[in-house]
């Protein structure tokens, strides 16, 4: 009776587990993937126009510039940014706001912001010529300095970094729910020449981090 | 329950004497073509594994045996085995009277076996050939199955690299210590004289070894062991060589005690298989025993096979689609012949001194000294600031203009990928000529271009003891000791100057001090025989020993087994090359392994015909000579995080013997942990102008992935039923899953990136992500059926039909890093690379399953029934319907971005295409023999 068992036990459990190890053809991992479910590269921009990319909002709340299209081309490569340079606006102050369309903090379980910033032609690391980032969930897409910003803690180009040398910034927004609004903030003056050095943003992505 | 004895594959008589008296079996064996008895046959009763040898008349006999029913089994080297159904009554004697074994025809088939080579894939100095693994005939239908059917297509048993099994002669282990593989060519086209072999598959245990998880082979060359005889023959064939001619002479054991073996072949080709690739082969085989007495004998044996050939091209999709899959980029024109620039060129001569030393009736001691010198090189163009001379150099094909990009924007340029395609089509081979004159008009005289080798002269000296004892009646011990002692001497050996006057031994991408490759002796011009480059020993002392003991009951037998070794890796730098000054020349670090294996197996006998067989083995293993250095050819590095891989295998099988039907039925897995891969290849978009400067973003770059584990599982079937006394029936089936189990590490070290501060220069590029991603190069799953008839008259033939799936191309590593998705100046993946994008563009590609019919038949005459001299032919076709398939092939590493990748794939022709290898088409062997 034993003997006859043995067979098809073995027989089976060979077959069950050969089944059950085996690996789906489909089933391999891949590296990691970023891609942005908002994504501004800004690489439609047209050179110094002021920016009026889709649901973007620009703003000055002091002075009268605003924030402008770049490009630079190198090796027959063409970048396209953001800048604001108060150089020469004759605006004693100028702050001036860019700020994203609303993003949805709701699709996704892990959102990562990243950008990248610039600076050229600062003198001074002073509040009086900076660039902020800053954060709105109840911001209505038309009043600016009506929302309630929240400081974000960026990776911003300092007077002793390489003048348009981009630092990338990545941030975690994964505590956000609802729609939120990402805001540059420039201040600076057009007429202390300590305070008109420049700042430029460029990649600005939101993705889900697997 | 059948009392009386099934007769099966013969016409045969059978007689029972019923004795009163001892012993309680009794039979004697004779050749079905010379009736002449046949001495040192072994027959075996199965379910106890006692056994007996046949003495000079053909006779055998066993004292005492178990009463009840059992399974007889009567073999020989060179015959075909018989099984036998039998009843032993206590005290009585049942005599089988003559047994008739007939010859073993596989042993002709054996000799058309062509040793199928892995085309040397990387630009690496491997001295060896990565073959199919173990194949080569054993009784198994499984193993042959694999070796004669499936052979040709790469199959692998049980997915494993060669480097898993163990490769003897008389004990002593042929596997390189430079990369693990045996060297087959070492005693290519001694088939006469390696005749004698002994295999054991998976981990079981073998008298000679620990050995590996594929199994082990080992042929025995003892000139007393080999049928006295002689033996011419001549065959012809359309695979890696046209002809072959072959005599063999043995003498046999004479009254004084002397007994010698002589062989020689020849093997050679004007053009093989594919295009260009010439073959040259001759080998020399002599062994000579002198007995002393009963106890001590010696015997010497020398092996000389020296081995040249032309080698073939891998192709792209593009070039294949242009040129066929017979074409090979390596071969040109020069004064009317063909002259392939990359050869191959072995010549390693063995001698081995053994003595054999029969203690008393329970204990042998076989001790072994070989050394083995030669070298082996493997030749190719280099050139100095002048065009790249291979016709399929990207800038030469239409893909180049189609894909072309200026910055991010696709221009392709119709009219220049037409010209080119013009231009290749009459200019598709190495152009000699071009480069002859360009050596001519240099302003200085100097050569362009040469000819060279990338060379390996080994000097390797073995020593090793085998104790058999049997400790008692169901007990016996194996063990062994071995240290071998290796110096390699690796270097540029130019070749040939082509019209120059000499060679500048720089490296014109480099500027000053680092453009030296010996600064010791700078700014050197070399001519033909002369070292350049690079020139480095590498030095190796191991030991290893090892203990098993094997146990024999009645209804089960085991073994337990375990080994120990310590290796020792060096390399001695005899240039200070230029890059790295001060860690090039003279010795590197020791590096020394410790490693330790334990195994053990159950059979367990249900009854004499099913058996129940169990196997299992932990063991860790060195890392080998190649991938202990990572950048061997200039300095002294270590690779980094370097250690032993861990080795787990296990396997279970069911086994039938009756004497119709013999089955197999087995399922394995194994776990290869922490191995460690490294490959060289220029290299795109790994390296920002910051780090590298601008113009050296592309680079000649060294690959280190280690940290890999691997895991194979599957089943192997094997089933011969003898439908009558004539037609033989047989199926085979591998269904397998080989894997990459794990993300493993990639690191990158690059040339360019050195510097006095920085000897080292490797960049990190964390983890490579290759789970789930399936080990190339074989077919993962292949079945067999066939059917053989096999006439009284001494003729027969066969045919086999074979499918073969799941076999698939080699990845890329450096594209399964976040270097591929990432772009560093932005933090988020490259536009368009999307998980599904990456996923599409990073699936592993899979060959088109395919089927192959082999026809095979063979007849032989008796000429002389008093010298009893044979004459026969042995012939076959293999892949009768001509059916194209690919074997294996890899991705191109160069588009290193997804970004690169898409580019270069816009026009669906990609200029760095993977890269295929093709089997061959309809092939024929025909034998023909004379035995006398």
């Amino acid at each position: 009776m034993k003997n006859i068992l043995i067979k098809p036990i073995f027989i089976l459990s060979l077959t069950a587990g050969l089944f059950t190890s085996c690996v789906k053809e489909d089933d391999y991992d891949i590296p990691t993937v970023r891609d942005p479910f908002f994504r501004e590269d800004f690489q439609t921009v047209t050179n110094n126009t002021n920016l009026d990319l889709a649901g973007w909002t620009n703003f000055a709340e002091a002075g009268t510039w605003l924030w402008r299209e770049k490009t630079f081309t190198s090796n027959g490569v063409t970048n396209g940014y953001a800048e604001f340079s108060a150089f020469g606006s004759g605006a004693a102050v100028n702050k001036v706001w860019l700020v994203s369309p609303a993003i949805s903090m709701d699709d996704y379980p892990n959102e990562k912001l990243t950008f990248k910033v610039a600076q050229h032609h600062l003198d001074v690391d002073s509040p009086n010529n900076s660039l902020q980032v800053l954060i709105s969930t109840d911001y209505d897409g038309t009043n600016v300095t009506a929302a309630t910003w929240t400081p974000l803690q960026a990776n911003i180009p300092v007077k002793s970094d390489p003048w348009y040398e981009f630092k990338i910034s990545t941030i975690d927004l994964s505590a956000y729910t609802g729609n939120v609004h990402i805001a540059f903030k420039f201040t600076g003056s057009g007429t202390d020449l300590t305070l008109d050095g420049a700042y430029q943003v460029d990649d600005f992505f939101i993705y889900n981090e697997n | 329950m059948k009392k009386l004895v099934i007769c099966t594959l013969l016409v045969m008589q059978v007689v029972f004497a019923w004795a009163q008296q001892n012993p309680s079996l009794k039979g004697k064996v004779v050749d079905s073509k010379t009736q002449k008895p046949l001495r040192n046959v072994v027959a075996t009763i199965e379910s106890t594994n006692q056994s007996a040898l046949t003495n000079a008349l053909g006779e055998f006999a066993f004292a005492a045996l178990p009463g009840g029913n059992q399974s007889l089994q009567i073999s020989s080297s060179g015959y075909t085995s018989q099984t036998f159904a039998i009843e032993i009554k206590k005290g009585e004697t049942l005599d089988l009277g003559v047994v008739v074994l007939e010859e073993d025809i596989t042993s002709e088939q054996q000799l058309s076996l062509v040793t199928i080579t892995e085309n040397d894939l990387g630009d690496d100095n491997s001295g060896s050939e990565s073959t199919s693994g173990l194949l080569q005939a054993s009784r198994d239908t499984y193993q042959q199955a694999a070796a004669f059917n499936w052979g040709q297509s790469r199959f692998r048993i049980r997915g494993l690299d060669n480097e898993y099994g163990t490769t003897m002669i008389n004990g002593i282990v042929m596997n390189k210590l430079y990369d693990g593989r045996p060297q087959w060519s070492n005693w290519g086209g001694l088939n006469d004289a390696t005749r004698n072999q002994e295999f054991t598959m998976g981990s079981t245990p073998s008298d000679y070894t620990f050995g590996g998880i594929l199994g082990t082979q080992e042929i025995n060359t003892r000139a007393s062991f080999y049928r006295p005889g002689n033996r011419v023959s001549f065959s012809g064939t359309n695979t890696n060589y046209s002809w072959r001619a072959m005599g063999t002479h043995a003498s046999g054991m004479n009254k004084k005690g002397w007994a010698f073996v002589v062989s020689a072949s020849r093997r050679w080709a004007e053009e093989g298989y594919f295009e260009g690739t010439d073959y040259s082969a001759n080998s020399l085989f002599a062994s000579v025993e002198k007995k002393f007495n009963d106890k001590h004998s010696l015997n010497f044996t020398s092996i000389y096979a020296e081995n040249s050939r032309g080698k073939t091209s891998p192709n792209t999709k593009e070039v294949n689609d242009l040129m066929g899959v017979k074409y090979n980029s390596y071969w040109g024109w020069q004064d009317g012949k063909k002259r392939n620039s990359r050869d191959k060129d072995i010549q390693e001569p063995i001698m081995m001194l053994s003595h054999y030393w029969k203690i008393n009736t329970k204990n042998t001691l076989n001790t072994n000294v070989a050394y083995q010198s030669g070298s082996v090189g493997n030749s190719r163009l280099d050139y100095q600031l002048a065009n790249n001379p291979d016709p399929t150099y990207y800038r030469n094909l239409p893909s180049y203009y189609l894909n072309y990009h200026n910055g991010n924007v696709w221009q392709p340029d119709y009219v220049g990928a037409a010209n080119a395609k013009d231009y290749f089509l009459n200019h598709s081979q190495i152009d000699w000529t071009a480069m002859y004159v360009a050596n001519q008009s240099t302003v200085s005289g100097n050569s362009a271009y040469v000819l060279y080798e990338d060379r390996t002269d080994d000097k390797q000296i073995t020593a090793n003891s085998i104790l058999t004892s049997e400790l008692t009646d169901n007990i016996n011990l194996n063990a062994g000791a071995t240290f071998k002692k290796l110096k390699s001497h690796n270097f540029q050996n130019l070749l040939d100057l082509m019209g120059g006057k000499f060679f500048n031994d720089i490296d014109p991408f480099y500027d000053g001090n680092a453009s030296q490759s010996d600064l010791n002796n700078p700014n050197r011009q070399v001519g033909e025989g002369d070292t350049y480059g690079y020139n480095y020993n590498l030095n190796a002392i191991v030991f290893d020993g090892f203990t098993q003991f094997k146990f024999n009951y009645k209804k089960a037998d085991f073994y337990l087994a375990q080994s120990f070794s310590r290796t020792q890796y060096q390399r001695e730098g005899l240039f200070r090359n230029g890059i790295y000054a001060n860690n090039s020349y003279g010795e590197s670090a020791k590096m020394v392994f410790e490693n330790f294996g334990f195994k053990g197996g159950l059979t367990y006998k249900i009854t004499g015909n099913h058996l129940l067989t169990f196997n299992g083995v932990y063991m860790t293993k060195a890392p080998t000579m190649r991938n202990t250095f990572s950048n061997a050819r200039i300095n002294n590095n270590i690779t980094p995080d370097l250690d032993s891989e861990r080795i787990f295998s296990a396997d279970a099988s069911y086994v039938l013997r009756t004497p119709k039907v013999k089955a197999r039925l087995t399922g394995f897995m194994s776990k290869i942990q922490n191995s460690t891969d490294i490959s060289f290849f220029y290299a795109e978009d790994l390296f920002d102008e910051a780090s590298v400067g601008s113009g050296n973003e592309d680079s000649f770059i060294t690959e280190i992935v280690t940290g890999i584990d691997k895991k194979n599982i599957g089943a192997e079937l094997g089933v011969e039923y003898q439908i009558t006394s004539t037609i033989k029936v047989t199926g085979a089936a591998s269904y397998g899953q080989y894997i990459y189990s794990n993300n493993p590490h990639l690191t990158v070290n690059d040339d360019a990136q050195a510097s006095a501060t920085n000897t080292n220069p490797l960049t990190d590029f964390g983890t490579t992500y290759l789970k789930g991603y399936r080990q190339a190069g074989m077919p993962q799953q292949a079945y067999s059926f066939g059917l053989e008839y096999r006439d009284p008259k001494f003729w027969w033939v066969g045919a086999n039909v074979n499918h073969l799936a799941d076999n698939y191309l080699d990845v890329s590593n450096i594209l399964r890093t976040n270097n591929f998705t990432i772009d560093e100046s932005t933090g988020v993946s490259y536009p368009g690379a999307s998980e599904e994008n990456v996923r599409k563009v990073l699936k592993q590609e899979k060959f088109d399953a395919f089927t192959l019919l082999n026809l095979t038949g063979g007849k032989s005459w008796m000429i002389n029934s008093k010298t009893r001299s044979t004459i026969g032919f042995f012939a076959s076709v293999n892949n009768v319907l001509d059916v194209e398939y690919k074997t294996g092939g890899f991705e191109q590493s160069r588009k290193a971005s997804y970004t690169a990748l898409q580019q270069d794939q816009v026009n669906g022709t990609p200029a760095f295409g993977s890269k295929y290898f093709y089997g061959y088409g309809r092939t024929y062997f025909v034998n023909l023999y004379i035995n006398f």
